[in-house]
């Protein structure tokens, strides 16, 4: 591959990188099927939520015990991954 | 459970405390975490990398920022990352010695440094260390002029650790730097124990070359590190190649020589960048950390028999005890003979020291919060009594 090439490759990738929110929801294509971003954020996003409470795990450990503060932080992570769940189900599953 | 075939998953700082004295400074931030499972793939952090294709001017993610925050970080002019504090030693051993040049380093210096001399042709002069463990600058003036008068040309290139690896004592670097200097010699401050976990101001220090290590003090993922230096010395070690090919004509653009072009092109990068706003800010806090330290060796000491074999009251939580007279003894008569003691902190929930260790060995309490700190001088405690030793009320 050319310089000249990969870098129209590259701007081509950026473009739909930058262009991305087109991809909602578009449905089959030939064989192919092309995921919404929706499903990838809530996937990372739940990724994060759960390195959350493996900080906190790390933080407390070795017994694991949540002072007030830490549990409310906890359960307010938890319920913003149950969302991020019921994205994933949204999307991928329907 | 596993993470991939045959491997483990690794649960260590999550199920224990970990006193393991080369990870605690490399315990990852909960922000890397989130960086490294977005950009584990290879050449991640190249999505945008425009003219002139260098790791140090890329935009997005802000390489090029974070690389010039990492100069000022240290108080020099000039950054790059390196894959280890290692490299750094060789980039600048390769610039600055030539073969059969003479190299003084210390009774502390690491393996690497010397293989960087090695590499390099360099002939090693080690400085040695007082009854303290100290280097000091008398101790290099006097070795300077030794080497010199011996072969009639003074060292090219002085390598000293800010914290040694041995009993992570602070030695003088600024003392010695401001001796190196008078007889013309460039100074590399090794700072792998330091550069992420306490205040490092390169240029107080007097050093030429300052070289930190993202995998043991930054909260980074190995290999990392980097390598400052003033604008001074820049140019040299930082040199892009001239080299062509013969039959191509093919040239490399602003590749830079000694770092083989670019260098963290992925996740150490890019955990490295993530860690770095809380890495600033942990060592603004470098006292609490030193409290929480002293308050283990306190408790280790208040056994009979205990001694802390580092500079004390500490000044850098990587510490060295000697219990030959006290857990040894115990592991002279229990069943798990050496073994007892590990065994013993991880019946508790702590780990990190050397298997089988009773009489010299080392730990690194940094990154424990208050609390943390408290349940392992008390469970030292509480494994001293439960052995039978004495233990001094404070």
């Amino acid at each position: 591959m050319s310089a000249h090439e990969h870098t129209s490759q590259r701007n081509e990738i950026q473009y739909l990188l930058e262009h991305s929110q087109m991809f909602y929801h578009i449905r089959p294509v030939g064989q192919d099927i092309i995921m919404s971003k929706r499903a990838v954020e809530a996937v990372f996003q739940g990724l994060y939520l759960l390195c959350d409470i493996r900080g906190v795990l790390r933080e407390t450990v070795p017994h694991h015990h949540f002072s007030q503060e830490q549990q409310e932080k906890t359960g307010k992570t938890l319920d913003k991954l149950e969302k991020q769940i019921a994205i994933l189900r949204e999307e991928l599953l329907k | 459970m596993n993470c991939g075939e045959g491997i483990d998953t690794r649960q260590v700082d999550e199920l224990f405390i970990n006193l393991d004295p080369i990870q605690a400074g490399g315990r990852l931030t909960v922000d890397a975490m989130k960086a490294v499972l977005a950009y584990g793939d290879g050449y991640s952090v190249c999505d945008n990398c425009e003219k002139p294709f260098r790791l140090d001017c890329i935009k997005k993610p802000p390489l090029a920022k974070f690389h010039e925050d990492l100069a000022a970080f240290v108080n020099m002019d000039v950054a790059r990352l390196v894959p280890g504090a290692r490299r750094g030693f060789q980039a600048v051993s390769d610039t600055f010695v030539k073969k059969g040049d003479s190299v003084l380093l210390t009774a502390y210096s690491h393996y690497t440094e010397f293989l960087s001399v090695e590499q390099a042709g360099g002939i090693p002069h080690e400085v040695l260390a007082d009854d303290r463990h100290i280097i000091t600058a008398d101790a290099v003036a006097a070795r300077i002029e030794e080497v010199t008068h011996t072969t009639g040309k003074s060292p090219a290139l002085l390598f000293v650790e800010e914290v040694d690896y041995q009993y992570g004592n602070v030695h003088p670097v600024k003392e010695i730097a401001r001796v190196a200097h008078q007889y013309d010699i460039p100074v590399l401050c090794n700072g792998a124990y330091t550069v992420g976990i306490m205040p490092v101001d390169g240029k107080d220090l007097g050093a030429d070359f300052v070289v930190g290590s993202g995998h043991k003090s930054m909260a980074a993922p190995a290999p990392s590190g980097m390598l400052a230096t003033t604008s001074e010395w820049a140019e040299q070690l930082f040199r892009t190649t001239r080299i062509q090919g013969d039959l191509t004509g093919r040239t490399f653009g602003v590749k830079e020589v000694e770092m083989m072009g670019c260098t963290l092109m992925g996740v150490t990068s890019i955990g490295m960048m993530a860690s770095f706003p809380h890495v600033k800010k942990r060592v603004q806090e470098y006292d609490k950390h030193l409290a929480r330290c002293n308050l283990i060796v306190d408790a280790l000491c208040s056994i009979e028999g205990t001694k802390v074999q580092s500079e004390y009251p500490r000044r850098h939580p990587l510490t060295r005890m000697n219990t030959s007279d006290s857990f040894d003894t115990v592991a002279k008569v229990h069943k798990k003979r050496g073994f007892f003691l590990l065994s013993a902190l991880r019946e508790r929930g702590i780990t990190g020291i050397i298997a089988g260790s009773t009489k010299v060995w080392k730990f690194n309490p940094y990154g424990l919060t208050d609390q943390q700190a408290q349940y392992v001088a008390d469970m030292f405690v509480d494994i001293a009594k439960t052995e039978g030793l004495s233990v001094h009320t404070p």
